[in-house]
């Protein structure tokens, strides 16, 4: 049974969890079925490590069966009852703690079911003096009371359908319902446009969308949608994406920490992703300041514990390494080595261990101690993500020039470009700052072993003159030490 | 506790949703209070004669504690919280499955390590639900989201080796099917109250509805859905008022109505049928037939209801009944009068007969029986039926030389039109052209004016927003002739 669906949902429940699935079995209006009970019983006992031949399913049939010979069909069955148990357990226990949910069907049973207008009234009137107290209004809220407008409306033609003066039109709220739609569909859908577009800014992939233009012309025409924080917030961060100016990114700022508390985790998550990405390419157009602005807004997540997605979840490897990286860049190795110690824990245990080499090496190159760097980058193991090999990459080459292992590192050059050239999820600007890179760290080699300093200055100009390059900072340190000698 | 919200609740219960109820106060993840069970065991005994004297508070209090010293706070506590999970029973009822998948594919996706489980039930639940064989706008909406919820497991866990793995057909279709609900949510109800606004006079404003309709010419996307080709179709219908686009929603009605679900043939063919209504009046007397021909579908398609449960829309019997008297098909009104109305809410059903009977009869022109009907007429629900009574008693006023009373009917009719505020303008002028022409033809047949009845006749002719227009010009010609 180690291996079933039942045992891996059990497996994910909490100990409160448990608990409650206990009262939810023996509730008759969900399971009559008294075997079930037994069998969860029994695999409570061995909760959480489900691992063991007690959970074997001839061994737990003998429990519930004892004497009688093992029927696999009546266990399967069994195990599948409470696994659809477990399952309805979830759903309706999320459902219990979603008000929208429960009151919008209570309405509707009113209405459908039994067109009873007193119990409809007052149902009605309490749903919508709650809403009218909410004060997160995202597209769940918008959604909800337009579908309430909608019950509203079928229970108007359904059981009163008189129209004799003005008292008998719907109420006033009835004619909004177009307005609360709109409202959930513009949170929606540019919540969606900006979740493509800043895709599209990180992967080579193109969309699109001839109704996001009619959207935000709508939204430019009326300006009263911008008082709901929510739209707002998407609708900067849609702009920013578009138009990639810096007025947009202070305006997002501002309303981000403005209203931080109006939005949902996820909401507070995806923009300052968008404002990150932002600085970072800002940083790409040798715009200086971003180097401490991105670096404000690590210290920004990091206080508010903002680096998942997830409240309470972990941190992505590349955060942390951008993190770090960002640290270490402006020079702050303390404050780095620091980071890197105490938020390790919040990474994956399955990036753990490649994160930390990465970012060891980093900081060891950085601290000059290049042998350390290395044998660093040599334990990272098999790596996913793209972003990922790349740095793996730099590093390796940052470390070869230092070293002046220039057989290696012209040999590294190769395969790196190589890799680039072939990759096809890398967008163009990427490649371009890669493939920018490695050529300068080639010419770089070949002016150091050469020791011909004389071609340091064309070297210099070309980069100061090269725009898109990774690194730049980097190079003109590593210039003004070959002039140094 | 006759008067409580419990009883008020429970007095809509049928016995199987009691019993249910039952084993949901029975159930410790809803209520572990005694009280509440020993309450409901109560109830039960009389249920669902719920006006029974043992219900009274302070009975119910001593059978449940056995005392005679009485606590309202007590009782009010229990009542509350059977109420509220009564409440709760009735919501829990109502969660579609669709709602539970998604809840907790919704909890599997942020739990960590819960990946093959969320991965598993995602496949199972997308598979089912795109079986599914209804699908309005709902249908698109939860689609959207398990779309987006897919979207945002593989942001979270898909690793971006290379190309292959990101998937853009998946984030459009997610796109796609957020637009398609938005649109099969809003274009009906833009359809709607345009359509309201020739009916009732309310103000509504349309925003946004241009846009979405140029980008729909633009894009064809309506073309993806057949409900949104409709939707389109009809709100072409309703802004260009052209008969072009008459004549195509009808013939597409004829074809595919059967294709759609009862509220959007209903309202497809409503449309039609208020359009031809429009037509019509703006002086095109060929939609009086094909008015006529709509009625005849929403017959055969029985399509006379707007909902699936609810009785024939009064409104509509009246409207029928007066079209095929206009056109003259007394035998055919007769006939339709018979079989249909009985499905009449028995509450109106008096009201209409004698509305409809009093205009068959004013045809047959049995004038004095006509008027007995319409003074049985009480209690009356909608403006349009205030008017269609003052229009047919003015008629047989007329047709019985009561000038008199005529006079007083109009005089009462204006004061009725100038108060009231729910009758939409076009339809007011067509009330007063009505009343106004009616009140020169008095005159002029008092005066014994040739010339009058022939500025009357061709006053008919330029004025075709007019109730009645074809009694109006039949009148004027016997005026003509009389006076001749």
């Amino acid at each position: 049974m180690r291996k079933t669906n039942l045992i891996n949902i059990l497996s994910n429940f909490t100990p409160n969890e448990m608990k409650e699935m206990g009262d939810f079995l023996t509730s008759p209006y969900f399971n009559k079925n008294k075997k079930v009970i037994e069998l969860f019983s029994l695999l409570k006992d061995l909760y959480p490590d489900f691992n063991t031949p007690k959970s074997d399913k001839e061994i737990v049939y003998k429990k519930l069966y004892p004497g009688k010979e093992y029927n696999d069909g009546i266990m399967r069955l069994m195990i599948h009852s409470l696994n659809i148990l477990c399952e309805d357990f979830i759903s309706i226990s999320k459902f219990q703690a979603s008000f929208y949910l429960k009151d919008r069907f209570l309405l509707e049973y009113y209405v459908l079911d039994k067109k009873a207008p007193k119990l409809f009234e007052r149902k009605y009137n309490s749903i919508k003096e709650k809403n009218s107290k909410i004060e997160i209004k995202d597209a769940d809220f918008y959604l909800n009371e337009y579908e309430v407008e909608i019950l509203a409306g079928k229970y108007k033609f359904l059981i009163d359908d008189n129209i004799l003066n003005v008292t008998d039109l719907p109420k006033h709220e009835y004619f909004r319902k177009t307005e609360y739609l709109k409202n959930n569909f513009f949170i929606t859908i540019l919540n969606q446009y900006r979740y493509l577009l800043n895709a599209q800014s990180l992967y080579n992939v193109n969309y699109e969308d001839d109704f996001r233009e009619v959207v935000l012309e709508y939204l430019n025409k009326h300006p009263d949608y911008m008082k709901i924080p929510i739209l707002k917030l998407h609708y900067l961060e849609l702009c920013l994406l578009l138009k990639d100016d810096e007025k947009y990114y202070n305006e997002l700022k501002k309303h981000l920490i403005d209203n931080f508390y109006s939005f949902s985790w996820l909401e507070r998550f995806s923009t300052i992703c968008i404002l990150e990405n932002f600085c970072l390419a800002m940083i790409y157009r040798e715009k200086e300041q971003y180097y401490e602005e991105k670096h404000s807004l690590h210290k920004f997540i990091l206080e508010r514990k903002l680096f998942s997605k997830v409240e309470g979840g972990k941190m992505t490897d590349t955060d942390f390494q951008n993190i770090a990286g960002m640290g270490m860049n402006l020079g702050k190795i303390e404050w780095a080595e620091d980071f890197i110690n105490e938020y390790k824990e919040y990474l994956d245990e399955k990036d753990k261990s490649n994160v930390l080499n990465l970012c060891y090496a980093r900081l060891n190159l950085h601290k000059k101690n290049f042998d350390k760097a290395l044998s660093y980058i040599n334990e990272i193991k098999e790596i996913d993500n793209v972003n990922y090999k790349i740095s793996k990459k730099c590093i390796t080459l940052e470390i070869f020039y230092e070293q002046n292992l220039i057989v290696e590192a012209f040999g590294y050059i190769d395969n790196f470009k190589h890799f680039i050239s072939n990759d096809r999820l890398i967008t163009d600007t990427e490649k371009e700052r890669m493939l920018k890179f490695i050529k300068f760290v080639n010419l770089l080699l070949k002016i150091k072993s050469k020791n011909d300093v004389s071609e340091l200055y064309i070297l210099k100009k070309e980069i100061e003159n090269t725009e898109n390059v990774y690194k730049k900072k980097w190079f003109f340190e590593k210039i003004a030490e070959l002039k140094e000698g | 506790m006759h008067k409580s919200n419990l009883i008020e609740l429970l007095k809509v219960f049928t016995p199987k949703e009691f019993k249910e109820l039952g084993e949901f106060v029975n159930s410790p993840f809803f209520n572990k209070n005694e009280n509440v069970i020993k309450l409901y065991n109560y109830i039960k005994k009389y249920f669902p004669d719920l006006e029974n004297v043992n219900l009274k508070k302070r009975k119910v209090y001593e059978v449940m504690t056995g005392e005679d010293n009485y606590s309202d706070g007590f009782m009010r506590s229990v009542i509350f919280n059977l109420s509220k999970l009564t409440e709760e029973y009735l919501s829990a009822k109502s969660f579609p499955q669709i709602e539970k998948d998604i809840t907790y594919l919704d909890l599997l996706f942020r739990r960590p390590g819960a990946d093959k489980l969320f991965e598993k039930k995602f496949k199972q639940v997308y598979e089912s639900f795109g079986n599914e064989n209804n699908k309005d706008q709902f249908h698109y909406y939860c689609l959207y989201r398990l779309q987006a919820l897919l979207m945002s497991y593989n942001s979270k866990n898909r690793a971006f080796l290379n190309i292959k793995d990101f998937h853009a057909d998946d984030e459009i279709n997610t796109l796609d099917s957020l637009l398609t609900f938005y649109l099969l949510a809003a274009l009906p109800e833009y359809r709607f109250f345009h359509n309201q606004t020739r009916v009732i006079n309310i103000n509504i404003e349309f925003n946004f509805l241009d846009e979405i309709l140029n980008f729909l010419k633009r894009s064809g996307f309506y073309k993806k859905n057949p409900e949104l080709n409709l939707f389109y179709n009809e709100i072409q219908l309703i802004k260009e008022n052209d008969e072009k686009y008459f004549y195509e929603l009808k013939e597409f009605a004829k074809k595919e109505i059967d294709n759609f679900r009862f509220g959007i043939k209903f309202n497809a063919i409503g449309l039609l049928a208020n359009t031809a209504i429009t037509l019509y009046y703006e002086g095109n007397d060929k939609f009086l037939n094909e008015r006529f021909e709509i009625y005849q579908l929403i017959l055969e398609k029985g399509l006379y209801k707007k909902f699936e449960t609810s009785y024939f829309d009064d409104m509509l019997f009246k409207n029928i009944v007066s079209t095929g008297l206009q056109l003259n098909k007394v035998e055919w009104t007769e006939e339709f009068l018979r079989e249909y109305i009985d499905k009449i809410n028995p509450d109106d059903k008096d009201n209409a007969l004698n509305l409809n009977l009093a205009r068959l009869k004013f045809y047959k022109k049995n004038f004095t029986e006509a008027l007995e009907h319409l003074s049985i007429i009480k209690n009356v629900n909608h403006i349009h039926y205030k008017t269609e009574i003052k229009i047919l008693t003015l008629m047989i006023y007329y047709e019985l030389s009561m000038s008199i009373d005529a006079m007083a009917v109009i005089d009462s009719y204006r004061h009725f039109l100038s108060n009231d505020t729910l009758i939409p303008e076009l339809r007011k002028e067509r009330n007063y052209n009505f009343i106004r022409i009616v009140n020169d033809l008095i005159k002029s047949k008092e005066n014994r004016s040739l010339k009058a009845a022939y500025d009357i006749e061709h006053e008919i002719k330029i004025t075709p927003n007019t109730y009645e227009k074809e009694w109006l010009q039949l009148k004027t010609e016997e005026l003509i002739k009389e006076l001749k």
